[in-house]
């Protein structure tokens, strides 16, 4: 009986040991939280990018995506002071903003070393304010392509136009013949309108060119301007007139932006051409395969003039910190190695804005066609919305051209709201 | 210590003992006349046999109607109704005496007449269906009562073995035969057949197959069991030579019964992580905003990742719906995917006088 008693009482010891070492593993191990704008699929390619380095480095990374991104982040930054420890940004105007006020941490010098190895100085360019590098690029896409199926284009006898004028004719015949030219769906919770704005800028640095786009950016052109004025008369008669785009503007409005794509793989299909980023094929039908021989093809809206690359307009997520903590800096630099990025370079739509990838190996055929555009072309601008101050960029922009869009405001009065609050 | 656990083994080892010498003797026992007349009449023979088809393809029909507009009606006891007019119970115990007795042609038979139910019961749900269709529209509205029989689990399993053994008991004891019914109403035979014929004209192919394993299901278990309760009642095979198939005969129907085990294990688990998914959601909405009502929520965990679709109310509009999507993952313990819809409570004070 004596015998076990103490087996018993060893059993009883043993198990509090263990139990012991179970928590002060957890204890000692840091958790570093980030939030970003990847959900579903998304949301798995970045975190396998993190997973096994953060094992081997002991850090309990944490990631939550959200839909409302922008709204939630400055919720969490601003409204409850209780910021994430990393956040991935696509909006270097939000990030200016929250760095100004004091918010986000800039980069420390042994980061900034770091990113100096694997960043080109123009790349770094989009996380410095004001000279002060406070974030950097994880992840670019690419605004300005035209997703077609290569059968569809076939039918009609068409091949891929080389100018603005050719695709407005193009579009012109699809229209005669059927089916309707354009899929278009801007609907996305509280960032509603945000293709529509990618739409126009793509056009304005077309039609105006890349220093007139850049200066509407900055602010220095108004919305008032006819230049201006003009690409969103183009996006109207290109676009949204009655009949070039499936189920009209109501529907337009209301198709969520990541159902834009749907009709294009209907049978017998609903459109034929769908302007959206790089990422959209992420959200495209599983296992197409890219090429003009291909279930799925791509290309780049093209300029006015044929003969040169169209200008490309691009987008970057800017990893920013919340906090100097020692972890929350080795998750960053984590971030800034293509090993960041390789899952999903090889699964999904994922560009790298680092210089020291190398795109056959290191892409899916699908993410080195997107790499290769952003080579060949000379003219590479940002995102205009996204880099804007949040309060015009990511909240007004996108809202009033939802309404313009509905008909519920004239262009003048677009032009007039945003070009006050922005003087304002 | 050592001592006292030898006298309690020799103790033991002499109540088991005694067990199995009971158990010999009851297996050497044959059945009494009256026994054998019980079971004699599962297989009526000429003119008779034709007859009793007729009648079993009549009750067939009529108890797939009832069980067909009840299941519509999502009327539980016009269901049980149906199942006491079943007539599928007679085949079945068919197969199991024809089992243990190795009566091939009597099993052939048995199992034909139970093919000839079962496309029966289903063609007369799927019928059904079809002309009431306007009773139900599709897969997200059926009724209750069908939308159970779609769910077969482990414990339908252990319901059609125990009802199974109490139908092999009672055949046999004319005394029991009132509990038949009651074998008849735990297994529920026609039900399943008739939604699986209602869930097929509506396009559900998955839940027909859910429907078709519950029933394969019972099949099965009833006549393992009903068969192994025959063997201890004393049936056996009458020729010599015959008597060696036995094995193999109940290893066959044992097969069965494993076969479709499987799938309802694996339904089963799927069925037990949702449910602690579910429970896991609604704990933890309510630690995350206590005021949130929950008005409607689907979860479904594969591969150890959760999504969860829900829609709630409640007075205030919630804010940071993140911290409720990290806390459904630290506690499932993978990743979630969370889409939530909110509706405010809004409320209006009017007056006009």
């Amino acid at each position: 009986m004596r015998r076990l008693t103490i087996a018993a009482a060893l059993i009883v010891v043993a198990a509090a040991l263990t139990g012991c070492g179970g928590e002060d593993d957890q204890a000692v191990r840091p958790v570093v939280r980030i939030f970003g704008p990847y959900r579903g699929e998304e949301a798995a390619f970045f975190t396998a990018g993190l997973e096994e380095w953060a094992d081997t480095a002991g850090i309990d990374v944490r990631y939550a995506g959200s839909a409302n991104f922008v709204a939630d982040l400055e919720y969490q930054v601003v409204e409850i002071l209780s910021p994430p420890d990393i956040a991935l940004v696509p909006q270097p105007g939000l990030v200016q903003k929250m760095f100004d006020d004091g918010h986000i941490v800039p980069v420390s010098d042994d980061t900034a070393e770091i990113l100096g190895q694997n960043y080109d100085d123009a790349a770094l360019d989009l996380g410095r304010v004001d000279g002060t590098l406070v974030g950097f690029p994880y992840r670019a896409n690419l605004k300005s392509l035209v997703w077609y199926r290569p059968d569809v284009l076939t039918d009609l006898s068409f091949t891929p136009p080389n100018t603005m004028a050719e695709l407005e004719s193009q579009v012109q015949l699809i229209q005669e013949r059927g089916p309707t030219p354009w899929c278009l769906g801007i609907e996305a919770q509280l960032q509603t309108g945000w293709p529509a704005t990618d739409w126009v800028e793509d056009l304005i640095v077309r039609q105006a060119g890349p220093e007139v786009y850049n200066a509407w950016v900055a602010g220095a052109i108004p919305f008032s301007d006819t230049r201006i004025a003009d690409a969103f008369s183009t996006f109207k008669a290109l676009v949204l007139e009655p009949g070039r785009v499936t189920g009209g503007v109501s529907k337009v409005l209301s198709t969520g932006t990541q159902m834009g794509d749907d009709p294009l793989f209907s049978d017998p299909p609903g459109c034929v051409f769908y302007k959206q980023a790089s990422f959209a094929y992420g959200w495209m039908p599983p296992g197409l395969e890219l090429g003009p021989d291909g279930d799925i093809d791509f290309f780049v809206l093209p300029g006015t003039e044929a003969g040169t690359p169209a200008p490309v307009v691009a987008g970057a997520d800017l990893a920013v910190s919340f906090s100097d903590k020692p972890e929350v800096a080795a998750v960053l630099e984590h971030l800034a190695t293509p090993e960041a990025g390789r899952a999903w370079a090889q699964g999904g739509s994922y560009v790298s804005p680092r210089n020291d990838v190398n795109p056959a190996s290191y892409y899916s055929p699908v993410d080195q066609a997107f790499a290769e555009v952003l080579l060949e072309t000379e003219t590479l601008v940002f995102d205009g919305s996204d880099a804007m101050p949040p309060r015009i960029g990511t909240t007004l922009f996108w809202t009033q051209i939802t309404a313009w869009i509905s008909g519920q405001i004239s262009y003048e009065q677009l032009a007039q709201t945003l070009d006050e609050a922005r003087d304002g | 210590m050592s001592a006292a656990g030898d006298t309690a083994l020799d103790h033991e080892l002499t109540a088991i003992g005694r067990l199995a010498h009971q158990f010999r003797e009851s297996l050497g026992r044959e059945p009494d006349g009256d026994a054998e007349a019980a079971v004699q009449e599962l297989f009526p023979t000429g003119a008779a046999r034709v007859e009793f088809v007729v009648r079993f393809s009549a009750l067939i029909m009529l108890s797939a109607s009832i069980a067909a507009f009840g299941l519509l009606a999502d009327s539980a006891a016009v269901v049980i109704g149906a199942m006491l007019v079943a007539p599928l119970m007679t085949p079945i115990l068919a197969t199991a005496a024809a089992t243990v007795r190795a009566h091939n042609r009597e099993l052939l038979i048995a199992l034909l007449v139970i093919a000839l139910g079962t496309v029966l019961a289903i063609l007369v749900g799927f019928l059904t269906s079809a002309i009431v269709s306007d009773a139900v529209r599709g897969t997200t509205d059926l009724p209750g009562e069908v939308k159970a029989r779609t769910f077969p689990g482990l414990l339908d399993l252990g319901i059609a073995v125990t009802a199974g053994a109490a139908a092999g008991y009672i055949l046999p004891r004319r005394s029991a035969t009132s509990a038949l019914p009651g074998v008849g109403i735990a297994v529920a035979l026609v039900p399943p057949l008739v939604a699986v014929g209602i869930t097929f004209e509506l396009g559900a192919g998955a839940e027909s197959w859910r429907a078709l394993l519950l029933y394969l299901t019972n099949l099965a278990a009833i006549v393992f069991s009903a068969s192994i309760m025959l063997i201890l009642s004393g049936f056996r095979p009458q020729k010599e030579t015959a008597r060696r198939v036995l094995a193999s005969r109940v290893l066959v129907t044992l097969a069965a019964v494993a076969a479709v085990a499987v799938p309802l294990t694996l339904h089963t688990r799927s069925t037990v992580e949702d449910t602690q998914l579910r429970r896991i959601v609604t704990d933890e909405i309510t630690a995350w905003d206590p005021t949130v009502r929950v008005v409607e929520l689907t979860v479904d965990a594969v591969d150890g990742e959760a999504t969860v679709d829900l829609r709630v109310a409640g007075p205030n509009v919630p804010s940071e719906v993140w911290i409720l999507a990290e806390r459904i993952r630290d506690e499932f313990g993978g990743p979630v995917e969370l889409d939530m819809q909110f509706q405010q409570d809004l409320r209006y004070q009017v007056s006009a006088r």
